[in-house]
């Protein structure tokens, strides 16, 4: 079990994990414990010989009931691959997986925030190379979603909804849009390829969906990550945060749908790393300006298919 | 909205609250989900494990 101290001078939590020290970290790929088990073979996370998307409590939990969760979500039988090359009907059908695993973990009196996530690439730590994300359920309002809260609370509306507006009125950093669905470098991106990718409709959480804008929200994603891929002609690093609403009963209702990517690369080969700035002061001094690294990125994405 | 989220009436979903499991078992019991139906499973060390599959049935 996991134990959770306050930070006085910084106002937020921190979740001692210490048993996640000992967590399996980049096996060789005969023993990925992602991959369906082989007949005859040892048995993996999934007893199965084939699955179209599993999802399991992780073995090694940042968070566990009775306070909180952790899964594991994997999103083929395929070893290899990334959620940029799923068939689309398996990213649509991973819409609905994350949809019913929101309203599962959100409706749990112990979970206040439903967060939905991928870490892509060993520079941002990823430890298992199979395509797959995670859920965390935390038993408290983390500080990010605080912050888009408090921020609802600065502007008097929906910032996303509000920063959703000027990206299309203004159109330059726009770098894919669909019916339902917009993706865009924000105007003050921390990360150097930072993306988000918005509703156009205010939507609380996937759970207020329709079936055609998860199908769109499917399209933008995998259109964005294959973007990414194809700028560098390389595997992309990055950490995909979805954001919902929270589900604590207090704040239930009050977000926005929108998922945000956080890539660690500034150049093909430079990583962008947290350092004086970033950690001690909470700036982020960025090296590539929202607008130029928009360009490239509509480029890539219209290469990329 | 108030209190704690629960499946849109929309959806033509059930209700997704409740983990109905069965402790210690391999109970198949499918709930229709959008295009998905799901296993539900226990693991020998009491982890939950839930199978998704596409049923072909699509959204609108």
């Amino acid at each position: 079990m996991s134990e959770e101290r306050f930070n006085e001078l910084r106002g937020e939590p921190v979740v001692y994990a210490i048993h996640r020290q000992d967590r399996t970290f980049l096996p060789a790929r005969e023993h990925c414990p992602l991959d369906p088990t082989r007949p005859g073979g040892p048995e993996t996370e999934i007893p199965r010989q084939t699955f179209e998307i599993a999802v399991f409590d992780n073995r090694f939990p940042a968070f566990e009931s009775p306070r909180g969760a952790a899964e594991v979500v994997v999103y083929t039988p395929d070893h290899d691959g990334s959620f940029g090359t799923l068939s689309p009907g398996r990213a649509e059908a991973l819409m609905w997986v994350w949809r019913h695993r929101y309203l599962e973990l959100g409706a749990r009196e112990d979970i206040d925030y439903v967060f939905i996530f991928e870490n892509r690439g060993v520079e941002v730590g990823v430890t298992l190379h199979h395509p797959h994300g995670q859920i965390y359920g935390y038993p408290f309002l983390p500080p990010v979603p605080a912050l888009e809260l408090a921020a609802d609370e600065r502007l008097g509306r929906c910032t996303p909804c509000a920063l959703l507006g000027g990206e299309l009125e203004q159109h330059t950093r726009v770098i894919y849009e669909n019916d339902s669905v917009v993706a865009y470098v924000p105007y003050a991106a921390r990360w150097s390829y930072e993306v988000h990718v918005s509703l156009r409709e205010h939507r609380p959480s996937l759970s207020e969906c329709s079936p055609v804008e998860l199908r769109l929200l499917a399209d933008a994603l995998q259109r964005v990550t294959r973007g990414f891929d194809t700028l560098w002609e390389r595997p992309f690093p990055y950490v995909m945060a979805v954001h919902q609403a929270p589900t604590a009963r207090t704040h239930a209702g009050h977000g926005h749908l929108h998922v945000e990517f956080y890539p660690p690369l500034r150049t093909p080969e430079k990583l962008k790393y947290l350092a004086g700035s970033e950690q001690g002061a909470g700036t982020f001094i960025s090296d590539v300006l929202p607008e130029e690294s928009a360009v490239e990125l509509r480029e890539a994405i219209a290469r990329g298919g | 909205m108030s209190g704690k989220p629960s499946e849109p009436a929309a959806a033509g979903t059930p209700s997704a609250t409740g983990a109905e499991e069965s402790p210690g078992g391999n109970e198949k019991s499918t709930e229709p989900m959008g295009p998905l139906e799901l296993e539900r499973l226990r693991k020998a060390d009491g982890r939950s494990l839930i199978l998704y599959s596409t049923t072909g049935r699509r959204g609108a």
